[in-house]
């Protein structure tokens, strides 16, 4: 079920109706309205998401029952390499599946959500076997953590230790939780209609052909699918954020201004924070982290990077994203006594940051890395007459998604968090701005079913 | 929570009846079309034009004004003319464009020739438009309701296996490409529809009513005697907020089925959770053409209504050839153009090549030529 469909709203309504009126624990209403909203992805996924919470949680339970060290690893060590097999096999469209790009998704071969239930799993796993978070008796506190379903398909991944607890209060969502989740859900929904879908119907038929772009118009485009991209999943992650607010649950930020950071190691602790941090605190920590001398500490980020990759999909654009990325963080870190001497050399790589990471997203857009390649050779062709291929009425809607972007990400960086400090007694305030964003989404917006772009991975 | 509830109930009112007045006030009439809408304002900066083609790509490719101008020059008529036709165009488009035109003073010209092809739903590539977006999700949540419902109660075999020999052959076969069964005329599928109809009624006559609701509901009509919006399945030009429940023409029915004692009596549950659209559709694209033509002659301006070359439907020629006017151009003759018919002539099986749209471009401003020295401007036949 996307979210940006009616029978979402629905849900999400008689949701939020049913844990206001209701005193009870939400989890096992949370649970059936999960399993509601995960039913449209089919049996199959269903039966496979019980299954490995099932797995998870007798091996949780069987970590719990013994006090030797070596025992509970073993279980882990079974446990994580089962989930992760499964994984694999899931995102191998030669494998078991019979998949392509187009065709996943929620009729598609790879089980919706599976990369990020996958992970969550995995660390509640971890947390059991490190004593960081009690183990579950019942199946269903872990079900409902595991399948909760505003962030079940993309995120944000939560710890148990966080979101379980909430899950079991019975306390009902203030008006100003209400409210203020309502209104993250509005700027959601605009983010993805009116930017990202819009950047989409611009772009598509570019990437399609991309023989027909050239000149500074390569990097453009390039620009303007890192910006989808960013409203894309962070419009999603504003729903499902907004969504769990109403619900009196408060899930972790994914984002904070990505596209405005000035290292390699700023934007990794900006975008898909709650990822990031899974891999920080489940790989690159236990493999050694930086505590085993510089090789080593290479190794380690090269390693975390390539996983990193292979999560998104299995495949060699993703390998070589990874690759890239890990590539710019070790450049970064080695010249990094060089540029605080040199302050020129500094500002350069500052700047250089968003391009770099614009380069690197191409690749989850042209999957052949070659023709990427040679789609991003076509930048230096300046003949007139390629330039002239482009339709310029094309790039006036783009500048106007860039503006709204703009303007997007200035309310999100100024005015999002005075939130707090708002009168809630004047209505006025409070609905003026959902209201315009809203009729301002319904104009705008493009309504083509489309899905969420990290739905494929 | 109520307090939440109360204050998100006014503002949903609010923001219908803002978007309602902004639809209203703001929207652009030829919905998400760019290059209609770029044609039209190039239209507007231009203006004094003579002639608008409308169409889809067989005339957005096959005519050429200037070659167009030319001929018609060397004819002795001075016209300007502009191709207004876009790629993916329909019918009914066509004739919005038309009222479009004129309406406008500025852009109506003297002449607008526009094609006759089949009707078809609305293209999916309107979904830009305010105004199909808006009703777009409610819509199409009704469409798949009734397509569900039609899937249960017509089309699975085994539904009406449970019901025996009495429920009659299903529609399926008759639609069916690959059966063997030769397809029923007009009469055995309405007299199967009303057997399988009264069979079923008396199993579930409530639910029977609530499918025809859900028909008649998904039809956005505005009168029962206007055909305009008729003619497709699931056509959006009308909003539902203008629909109500239980407008279908039954006079209508009357009017276009030909055999009235097939009908069991005038009844809301009877046939039209049966309807086929596409049954009366021809009689329905021609009122609607003539009806278009009248209106523009109102307004002193002449349609033309062509037939676009390498066109296949059936039902397009059917209609064309019954528009007995002499506001209608057809394609090439066959024996006498021969070239625009061999095989080097063509780009694609459906569009021509530059070389012979010139040719047919030609051709088109001769017979134009040819009508309007033996015609009335207005198309009043001398």
């Amino acid at each position: 079920m996307s979210f940006v469909s009616l029978s979402y709203l629905a849900l999400l309504l008689a949701a939020v109706l049913w844990t206001s009126w209701s005193s009870a624990p939400k989890k096992h209403a949370l649970l059936a309205f999960s399993i509601a909203y995960y039913c449209v992805a089919g049996p199959r996924d269903l039966a496979l998401m019980f299954g490995l919470l099932f797995l998870a949680y007798v091996n949780a339970r069987l970590m719990d029952g013994t006090e030797e060290k070596g025992t509970k690893k073993f279980i882990l060590f079974a446990a994580v390499s089962i989930t992760t097999t499964v994984l694999i096999l899931c995102k191998s469209p030669s494998f078991v599946f019979s998949a392509t790009d187009e065709g996943r998704g929620a009729s598609g071969a790879l089980p919706l959500g599976i990369s990020f239930f996958g992970l969550q799993m995995m660390s509640y796993l971890v947390d059991v076997c490190r004593n960081r978070t009690s183990c579950r008796r019942n199946f269903f506190s872990l079900a409902s953590y595991g399948m909760f379903f505003p962030q079940l398909i993309c995120g944000p991944i939560e710890r148990a230790e966080w979101l379980i607890p909430q899950l079991e209060k019975g306390s009902n969502s203030s008006y100003e939780n209400l409210i203020t989740g309502f209104e993250r859900i509005v700027w959601g929904f605009f983010k993805k209609l009116v930017i990202a879908n819009r950047i989409e119907l611009i772009t598509a038929g570019y990437f399609e052909n991309t023989q027909v772009v050239h000149g500074p118009f390569v990097l453009l485009l390039v620009f303007l699918f890192t910006v989808q991209l960013y409203c894309d999943f962070s419009g999603y992650i504003d729903i499902a954020i907004g969504s769990a607010r109403m619900l009196n649950i408060n899930l972790s930020e994914n984002f904070h201004f990505p596209l405005s950071s000035h290292s390699f190691r700023d934007f990794w602790k900006r975008w898909n924070t709650t990822v990031g941090d899974w891999f920080r605190d489940y790989l690159y920590i236990p493999l050694g982290g930086n505590k085993k001398g510089l090789l080593r500490t290479a190794q380690n980020i090269m390693a975390v990077f390539l996983v990193s990759g292979l999560w998104h999909g299995i495949g060699w654009n993703y390998v070589l994203w990874g690759f890239l990325h890990g590539c710019f963080l070790l450049i970064e870190m080695a010249s990094g006594p060089l540029r605080s001497r040199l302050p020129l050399l500094g500002a350069l790589w500052r700047l250089s940051v968003l391009p770099l990471v614009c380069l690197t997203f191409i690749l989850f857009r042209i999957p052949n890395a070659w023709d990427a390649l040679l789609f991003l050779r076509q930048t230096f062709d300046l003949s007139p007459a390629h330039l002239t291929l482009i339709d310029v009425s094309n790039m006036k809607h783009a500048m106007l998604a860039l503006s709204a972007f703009f303007i997007v990400s200035l309310r999100e960086k100024h005015f999002a968090h005075a939130a707090k400090m708002r009168n809630f007694g004047d209505m006025r305030i409070i609905w003026a701005p959902i209201i315009v964003v809203t009729l301002l989404t319904f104009q705008l917006g493009i309504f083509d079913n489309s899905q969420f772009f990290y739905f494929r991975f | 929570m109520k307090r939440f509830l109360a204050q998100f109930c006014v503002a949903t009112l609010l923001m219908a009846l803002l978007s309602g007045l902004s639809i209203a006030a703001f929207a652009d009439p030829l919905w998400g079309s760019t290059i209609l809408r770029t044609k039209r304002d190039e239209l507007r900066r231009t203006g004094a034009t003579d002639v608008i083609f409308l169409g889809d790509s067989r005339a957005y490719f096959h005519i050429d004004p200037a070659e167009f101008d030319a001929t018609l020059l060397r004819s002795g008529h001075v016209l300007r003319s502009f191709n207004a036709a876009e790629l993916g165009g329909q019918q009914l488009e066509f004739l919005f464009v038309v009222e479009s035109l004129l309406a406008d003073e500025n852009m109506r010209p003297s002449f607008i020739f526009v094609p006759v092809i089949e009707m078809q739903n609305m293209p999916k590539s309107y979904d830009q438009s305010p105004q199909h977006l808006y009703w777009m999700t409610g819509r199409n949540a009704l469409a798949g309701i009734t397509k569900a419902a039609e899937d249960i109660i017509i089309r699975r075999k085994a539904f009406f296996a449970s019901f025996g020999k009495k429920a009659g052959r299903e529609p399926a076969d008759m639609h069916s490409e690959k059966s063997n069964v030769e397809p029923p005329n007009r009469k055995q599928w309405v007299n199967g529809v009303l057997k399988r109809m009264t069979t079923m009624r008396q199993y579930s006559e409530a639910y029977l009513k609530r499918m025809f609701a859900i028909h008649v509901h998904s039809r956005p009509l505005k009168e029962p005697e206007d055909p305009r919006f008729l003619g497709t399945e699931k056509n959006g030009y009308l909003s539902p907020m203008r629909q109500t429940m239980f407008d279908w023409p039954f006079s209508f029915a009357k009017t276009y089925l030909d055999d009235p004692s097939l009908y069991l009596e005038e009844r809301e549950d009877i046939l039209f959770a049966y309807d086929r659209p596409c049954e009366s559709a021809p009689e329905i694209h021609r009122h609607l053409l003539l009806k278009e033509a009248a209106y523009a002659k109102s307004k002193g301006v002449r349609l033309f209504y062509y037939l676009p070359m390498t066109n296949r439907s059936l039902e397009a020629r059917c209609v064309h050839e019954s528009l007995s006017s002499s506001d209608v151009i057809s394609v090439p003759d066959p024996h006498s153009m021969t070239e625009l018919y061999d095989r080097t002539s063509f780009l694609w099986p459906s569009h021509l090549n530059e070389k012979a749209a010139e040719k047919y471009t030609r051709w088109l401003a001769i017979r134009f030529a040819e009508i309007l020295n033996a015609t009335h401007p207005l198309g009043i036949e001398i």
